[in-house]
């Protein structure tokens, strides 16, 4: 795997913990798959911003992907072929923290998302979109 | 009426049945005359005829003393037992309603040891009258009162008895009530005295006063303590009344602040706790999900793409590794294909397709590996796994949002319901009043049972206060009509006194005339008196001279008195107007010869139709008998026999058979 450890910023930090509390969520792993899928569904770029990853939550690509680590990274590297980035090792590393703390971004300013129903619902509209 | 015939039997001297014919032999001779010497028996004829006629009742005799049993056995003939006895029986005539009839009076006594029995039998022309019989003593005084019989049948010594003219008063007086039937009017007068006697002590009792004034004592004190005690249920009811308000009031408050819903709340509060348990389960199930496959719903498209781009590249690798062993076979075909004979066109053409296929091949291999993974079999498999998890989801959205729903109602009905600290002070005085309510309610039940209990013993009271009224007023009437029996008594006392002395008034006059003419007829020639006068009050008898002067009856002899006592005899008879036999015992007693001869001249043959003397041969004799024997009917002797000791009546006068 590409990225062994996944570190998160602070402000990242401090809005999954927003998160968690409003949805319930015990894990950060969880939220942070939601994140990263809210992120890759949308179609612009993720802007190239400065991430200080400074925050004390850290986690394994095992802990973080659960059991379709393979499908999560393919689908990173179809969006970077998408995105019509190169898919080298520190291309592919970079947009994922970038999607990630987008995608927690994108969480904590949806007013939908005020409970886990509200998070459900982001899933359901888009599969329905 | 007229003696017919006199037996007597063992009676008195007579020994045997002796059996006198009284009848007067004809009217020209009514005298009858019965000689006899002293103790022969002529008083004891007088007696016989007495207690022939009366009885128990027969005026007293002069030998009579004690019992009437003593008496009958007294009479009873000495040489006879008592228990034979003795018996006398009297016959007369008397005119009944226009009609004459005899009567036979039989009487009959004879010892049964200690007391006598006497039989008596009443005959009527000579058949026996029970009736009569039973109601003789009675019946007898229409024939003979008893009052007058004094003036009929009387002895010598009684005679000389009225000479004393202040004896004489008492006999003028009751032979003068029995005459006016005054007799009646005493007897009247006593029998009121008794009954006034009898009513005076009538009163109304006083333990009837005393039980009746408690009664009524107690009634009042009960009707008192009835009222009290309905005034104290008036007012138990009131404080009920006022309770019953407040807890209405009490109660209408607590429910208008919601009491009423108060109760609701718990069950309220267990269903918003399970719909909020529910919600939590159902959000929890969501978390599950969420940490699951749900997130890669959200690029299901992506992930399509991805499966095809993985497809590809898997084909990629597959024509790759073909492309080498393909060429390889294609050279070898063909050129197996030039060694035969082969047209040269069909193999150019069969050239060129391999090539092409080739080259296709060869594009195909060409293709980037984006995906990266040499298999797309796990995207299909998310791919048809993901549209599962959508339902499921949706589900568990739907789910969550209608309990969110119902969540919510259920805690605005929890809002809306009171707060309990709110309400507590109403409840506490609901609950007050209805306390109240339960003690006003019980007291007034307390003092209605109290109410009714002494309402029924006043009920009894009155009705014990009404009886012993009743009693009381009876009694009152009793002793009203007691006194009003005593005062009517009294008034008929004083009126039958106020009758009797005018009644007495009225007949003294006649009376008086009937016996001054009697007394004129026997002293005929002395002028002495010409007046008598009775006195109405005391009954004394005064005489007058012809000079108006009064004569006492000390200034009288002897001798004159008793003749004035037979005047007097002779006219209160006369006065008595009834045809009455008359009987004289030792008619001449002391008189001198002149007295005598007006006597027997002048008023035995006068005296009545039937003249019977009782005589010794001393005051009737021979020379008197001889001046008497033109008006003799009958003449008998009694001729007492000392040897038998019994006394026989012989016909005849003493001298009768010396002539």
């Amino acid at each position: 795997m590409p990225l062994e450890h996944i570190r998160l910023a602070q402000s990242a930090r401090d809005q999954l913990i927003t998160l968690k509390r409003r949805t319930g969520i015990a894990h950060w792993n969880v939220l942070c798959r939601w994140a990263l899928c809210r992120s890759l569904v949308e179609p612009a770029k993720p802007p190239t911003v400065k991430l200080v990853l400074d925050s004390n939550v850290e986690m394994t690509w095992r802990v973080f992907a659960g059991n379709h680590g393979d499908e999560l990274w393919a689908l990173l590297r179809y969006r970077c072929h998408t995105d019509g980035l190169e898919l080298d090792e520190e291309t592919l590393a970079q947009q994922f923290r970038l999607h990630l703390h987008r995608g927690i971004g994108y969480l904590v300013g949806d007013p939908r998302v005020t409970d886990i129903v509200g998070l459900t619902r982001l899933a359901l509209d888009e599969s329905a979109a | 009426m007229i003696l017919d015939q006199l037996t007597l039997r063992n009676f008195g001297t007579f020994s045997g049945k002796q059996t006198l014919n009284l009848s007067p032999a004809s009217a020209k001779k009514p005298v009858i005359v019965i000689g006899g010497l002293n103790g022969a028996g002529k008083t004891t004829i007088l007696e016989a005829i007495l207690l022939a006629l009366y009885g128990s009742l027969a005026p007293v005799s002069g030998r009579r003393s004690g019992s009437y049993d003593n008496y009958l056995r007294a009479l009873i003939h000495h040489g006879v037992p008592h228990t034979e006895g003795a018996g006398v029986e009297l016959a007369f005539t008397a005119y009944q309603q226009g009609a004459a009839r005899e009567y036979r009076i039989r009487r009959r006594w004879m010892s049964t040891g200690a007391s006598m029995r006497e039989i008596l039998d009443v005959l009527v022309d000579g058949r026996h009258d029970a009736a009569l019989t039973t109601t003789w003593s009675e019946h007898v005084e229409t024939f003979l009162p008893r009052g007058i019989a004094g003036l009929f049948f009387f002895d010598g010594e009684q005679i000389e008895a009225l000479a004393d003219l202040e004896r004489s008063r008492q006999v003028v007086n009751t032979a003068l009530d029995a005459l006016l039937g005054l007799d009646l009017v005493q007897r009247l007068t006593t029998d009121l005295a008794v009954v006034r006697r009898r009513h005076r002590s009538q009163q109304v009792p006083d333990e009837l006063r005393h039980e009746f004034e408690e009664k009524q004592r107690v009634a009042t004190a009960l009707r008192q303590s009835e009222e009290t005690a309905f005034a104290t249920l008036a007012a138990k009811r009131l404080d009920t009344e006022r309770a019953e308000k407040r807890l209405f009031e009490a109660s209408e408050a607590y429910r208008s602040a919601g009491g009423d819903l108060l109760q609701k709340r718990d069950g309220a509060e267990a269903s918003v706790k399970a719909l909020r348990h529910e919600l939590d389960r159902l959000e929890e199930e969501l978390r599950d999900e969420a940490g699951d496959l749900a997130p890669l719903l959200q690029v299901s498209s992506q992930l399509s793409a991805l499966a095809d781009q993985a497809r590809r590249e898997a084909a990629a690798a597959r024509n790759r590794v073909a492309i080498d062993v393909m060429s390889e076979r294609d050279d070898s075909i063909i050129a197996k294909l030039r060694e035969g004979k082969t047209r040269a066109a069909l193999i150019a053409s069969l050239e060129s397709f391999l090539l092409e296929d080739r080259q296709a091949r060869q594009q195909s291999a060409d293709e980037v590996a984006i995906a990266g993974v040499g298999d797309a079999a796990p995207f299909e498999a998310l791919t048809t796994a993901l549209p599962t998890v959508e339902r499921r989801l949706q589900a568990l959205v739907l789910r969550r949002d209608a309990l969110r729903i119902e969540l919510d109602q259920a805690e605005r009905l929890l809002v809306a319901m009171p707060d309990p600290e709110t309400l507590a002070p109403l409840a506490k005085q609901r609950d007050e009043a209805s306390d109240d309510l339960i003690r006003a309610q019980t007291a007034m039940a307390h003092a209605d049972e109290q109410h009714a209990s002494i309402r029924n013993e006043r009920g009894r009271a009155d009705a014990a206060h009404e009886s012993a009224l009743n009693r009381a007023a009876h009694a009152n009437l009793e002793a009203d009509d007691g006194r009003r029996i005593v005062d009517h008594a009294d008034r008929v006392r004083e009126t039958l006194e106020k009758l009797r002395t005018a009644a007495t008034r009225r007949h003294l006059t006649r009376i008086s005339e009937l016996i001054l003419e009697a007394l004129k007829r026997l002293m005929r020639k002395d002028a002495l008196i010409s007046a008598v006068s009775i006195d109405p009050e005391t009954y004394s008898v005064e005489l007058a001279r012809p000079d108006g002067s009064q004569i006492h009856a000390e200034q009288l002899s002897a001798g004159e008195r008793q003749l004035l006592a037979v005047a007097l005899l002779w006219g209160l008879a006369r006065a008595a107007g009834q045809p009455l036999p008359v009987v004289v015992d030792t008619p001449l007693g002391r008189l001198d010869r002149t007295h005598r001869e007006h006597l027997l001249s002048r008023y035995f043959p006068h005296a009545s139709h039937q003249v019977l003397l009782l005589s010794t041969d001393t005051e009737i004799d021979a020379e008197s008998y001889k001046q008497l024997h033109p008006h003799i009917g009958r003449s008998y002797r009694l001729v007492f026999d000392s040897s038998t000791n019994g006394t026989t009546v012989v016909p005849g006068y003493f001298w009768e058979d010396e002539n």
